[in-house]
């Protein structure tokens, strides 16, 4: 059911088997996993069904890193979270996303890639996408008769993603959680502080209020933070009472290595010499069975290792390009074109190319706490965005690779400010908004913030779950991926709970 | 309009005048050229009627040669050695077939020198250094 928790008194306590903090993708797909069980499971959610923008300011904060979106704008906080805002692009990690990467430091996942698999496969209907198959872009290409590139296979490969519609969890899933007879989605509650035993290694109860309302408190045999990437941490940190350094953090690791994808949008422009190559394969969207795909392009595992890099992707999007002066008719007859294509930026004459990169761990940047206070007083978040040199050289052989294979394949030749200033981040370099890395799983608390089984080092009855526990990031958007290990925590807890 | 005497259109004679002006103006650089010398020129001649676009092409040969020491010396002549040296050629010996096969040496030398990396960056632009000393050449060769 869907309660509004202003109505309750002053002081009420709230008794539940699992207390969800959080209602986005991630608390959302736990909630709808003990739907219909016998576990009571109580869900908190600091929004309403609608945004409205006191509660959206809770999540105000300072950039005092690279500055970046606006903390205050780039979630979304209410019933559905920032899926109501999201894109849909969705592709599972993969083997090599979870290895240890010698020449990255603080990679590999403690988990392997084939015990995330079936939730991955069980995550496909809950983001609206079609068969849970990401290795037939050829075959979709053929069907649609359509081509793949030619790619020189030992630098780049094409990948299919699938695009969710996308499912906007606040107005798909509000229904079935309504009629819910043991799920409870308490709106307007924005959990404070966990409240802990002497030794902070058992959480009592949470401590909630809602703005202009009653407090009340939340006492649940486990309790799972679901709160994204930066609100996870915020929370634990601001959980001080037993732990003064913050829930989980005796290893200073709560907030840390916070990270993100790297964003060149575009990070180079093809010039085409030629006309005749449908690029519409990657740069639209086209159903597949049972939902919706496109393609795009990555670093093969091969090249990767060889030239020790992180991954990344590209998208090809027909959208006018940023140079001004196209080259690539100069070429076409190069490039083995019949006629010149025209210098000028006509339709058919240019693909820009969107990249995403994965960055290497950095224990230095982090969210922490600020002084600035919220609504309810409590510290807001600051958060230091840093990237680095070796990121800045990954990016530009990443740039350099798309620029030879493209006018290897004689399709043209590209255009990049990076090529040209390799030692400066071209000024349309942003983040993806993709806040991971913050509790990091790990086999060790000295490494991790959580185990495997995404509960916290030292406290017995405290999970964390979302993109804030991935320890690497891998090229690919988070979200199939943090639904998937959410649905994993909610079997881990079925298991202790049965 | 007739012309007296001749049975083709003003419009006909001029088209007729300008496809003679090229070769008139090449033999005129041939003249007292040796045979060595008037193979480079119609080797250069062939490979630069690969590019398309041929002012773009000088731009940015000229942006080439503005950024490239060892080249900016180079005269027409000698930019076409290279060029042919960059094709496994010797500018000694370049027979007809040699020259009827430039097109597609050069557009495999192109696409190798992208495998290869062989390539510079020209106003932010990735292009094949074979493909630079053609644009070079276009620029150099009058």
């Amino acid at each position: 059911m869907l309660i509004d928790a202003r109505t309750l008194v002053n002081g009420h306590t709230v008794e539940a088997d699992i207390c969800i903090v959080g209602a986005g993708a991630v608390g959302i797909a736990m909630a709808l996993e003990f739907n219909g069980s016998n576990k009571k499971v109580a869900v908190m959610e600091s929004g309403g069904l609608d945004l409205d923008s006191r509660t959206q300011s809770l999540y105000e904060g300072d950039h005092v890193g690279r500055p970046t979106y606006p903390l205050g704008r780039n979630r979304l906080r209410y019933f559905g979270g920032t899926t109501g805002h999201w894109a849909g692009h969705c592709r599972p990690f993969d083997q090599f996303d979870f290895s240890v990467r010698d020449w990255i430091p603080h990679s590999g996942w403690p988990i392997k890639i084939e015990e995330l698999e079936p939730y991955l496969e069980r995550s496909q209907p809950i983001l609206g996408l079609g068969d849970y198959d990401y290795s037939s872009l050829e075959q979709y290409a053929k069907q649609l008769k359509l081509e793949t590139l030619p790619l020189d296979s030992g630098r780049l490969i094409s990948v299919m993603k699938q695009q969710s519609p996308p499912t906007r969890f606040g107005t798909a899933y509000r229904q079935a959680l309504k009629e819910s007879k043991n799920v409870s989605v308490y709106l307007y509650s924005n959990v404070l502080e966990l409240i802990t035993n002497e030794s902070a290694s058992h959480i009592t109860r949470a401590e909630v209020a809602c703005i202009d309302g009653p407090k009340y408190e939340v006492k649940a045999k486990n309790f799972v933070l679901a709160t994204g990437g930066m609100e996870n941490p915020r929370i634990m940190l601001l959980s001080n009472k037993s732990a003064p350094d913050g829930l989980g953090n005796s290893h200073g690791l709560v907030g840390r290595f916070y990270t993100d994808h790297i964003l060149i949008r575009p990070a180079l422009d093809i010039s085409l010499s030629r006309k005749g190559f449908d690029f519409r394969l990657y740069s639209k969207i086209h159903r597949m069975n049972g939902g919706r795909m496109f393609g795009i392009l990555t670093a093969s595992d091969e090249l990767t290792r060889r030239e020790k890099l992180t991954r990344f992707r590209f998208h090809l999007y027909n959208i006018t390009p940023s140079y001004d002066a196209p080259v690539g008719g100069v070429f076409s007859s190069i490039d083995g074109a019949r006629e010149a294509q025209p210098l000028t930026k006509e339709g058919g004459t240019y693909m820009a190319v969107h990249m995403a990169m994965e960055p290497i761990p950095n224990p230095d940047t982090f969210v922490r706490l600020s002084a600035k206070r919220d609504l309810f007083g409590q510290r807001q978040l600051e958060v230091n965005w840093q990237v680095t040199d070796a990121e800045r050289s990954n990016a530009h052989r990443a740039i350099e690779l798309c620029a030879l294979e493209f006018a290897r394949m004689g399709f043209g030749r590209a255009y990049a400010p990076m090529l040209e200033k390799p030692d400066e981040w071209p000024a349309n370099f942003t983040s993806g908004k993709h806040h991971c890395g913050t509790t990091r799983m790990s086999d060790s608390p000295k490494t991790g913030v959580v185990d495997r089984n995404c509960k916290v080092f030292d406290v017995d009855n405290l999970y964390v779950t979302g993109s804030s526990v991935f320890p690497t990031i891998g090229h690919t958007n988070p979200t199939i991926n943090l639904v998937a290990l959410s649905l994993r925590l909610a079997d881990h807890l079925k298991g202790k709970m049965a | 309009m007739k012309l007296s005497g001749v049975g083709h259109s003003r419009r006909t004679v001029l088209k007729l005048a300008a496809s003679l002006m090229l070769p008139t103006t090449l033999s005129a650089f041939l003249v007292g050229c040796n045979p060595k010398m008037t193979a480079t020129r119609s080797a250069a001649q062939r490979m630069i009627g690969v590019l398309n676009h041929i002012n773009k092409a000088r731009e940015i040969g000229a942006i080439y040669i503005d950024q490239t020491p060892g080249i900016r010396q180079l005269s027409a002549e000698q930019l076409t050695e290279k060029l042919l040296l960059m094709l496994a050629l010797d500018p000694k010996y370049i027979s007809t077939e040699i020259l009827d096969s430039l097109d597609t040496r050069l557009r495999k030398q192109v696409r190798q020198d992208f495998v290869d990396e062989n390539v510079q960056i020209v106003n932010g632009w990735m292009l094949s250094k074979t493909e630079l000393a053609l644009c070079a050449l276009a620029t150099t060769f009058v």
